[in-house]
């Protein structure tokens, strides 16, 4: 019979197997590794431990952040090992990819400011209208239109 | 429960941020007073100057006051 242990060891397994789905294990994987009944088990805890954890967050969104948290924290442990070792090269490596992955991080909790669109409106209607006749007129010689007048037709007067 | 913080979640990913620049300058430091590689030098300041562009990205800005 499987021992049922306190509330915090049954919520600390369950975050245990939040992360180990948060690294890409399956669920029977998870399920071998923290001792539950079956991969059912294991996909029910994570998904209780996601619910209390975060509410709102969706399942696959919560599991990407965790992820990325584990891997960003890998990251910087290579990158104090860089610093230590003086190789300027690996520190920038290390830095891309954290930068990468903050990145992407704040992306998925929508973190990033939005873009600022200024539209500034400086002619109005009139003044185009004035700059466009200046052009036409400065564009013909003598200042000269050779066109035709047509007179408009009186209202009413529909051809037959 | 606790919800899911949105301001805590900035401030953990800015408070990353920081720490990255801090250990680039650090490191750009070593490499100009080491004399070393041009190139890497200019690669570092790259990398910092990327990184305050995504700090500056996920950190809201401030009301003028009108």
């Amino acid at each position: 019979m499987t021992a049922i242990g306190s509330r915090r060891d049954t919520r600390a397994r369950a975050e245990r197997a939040a992360k180990l789905r948060g690294c890409g294990y399956a669920w029977q994987a998870i399920a071998d590794a923290e001792g539950f009944r079956s991969r059912q088990a294991a996909q029910i805890a994570v998904e209780r431990h996601y619910a209390r954890e975060q509410p709102a967050a969706g399942l696959s969104r919560r599991s990407l952040c965790e992820g990325l948290m584990l891997v960003k924290q890998t990251l910087f442990e290579g990158l104090a090992d860089a610093k230590k070792s003086g190789v300027a090269a690996s520190v920038i490596e290390h830095s891309r990819e954290i930068r990468s992955v903050t990145d992407q991080l704040a992306k998925l909790d929508g973190l990033h400011a939005p873009q600022k669109v200024d539209v500034n409106v400086r002619h109005t209607t009139s003044e185009l209208i004035d700059q466009y006749r200046d052009a036409l007129l400065a564009s013909l010689e003598d200042g000269v239109i050779d066109a035709e007048v047509v007179e408009d037709e009186p209202k009413g007067a529909i051809e037959r | 429960v606790s919800g899911f913080d949105v301001n805590a979640e900035r401030r953990s990913i800015i408070g990353d941020l920081r720490r990255l620049r801090e250990v680039l300058v650090e490191s750009l430091a070593e490499v100009l007073a080491a004399g070393e590689d041009r190139q890497l030098a200019e690669e570092l300041a790259q990398q910092i100057a990327r990184t305050i562009a995504l700090e500056a990205s996920v950190t809201p800005a401030v009301q003028p006051r009108t």
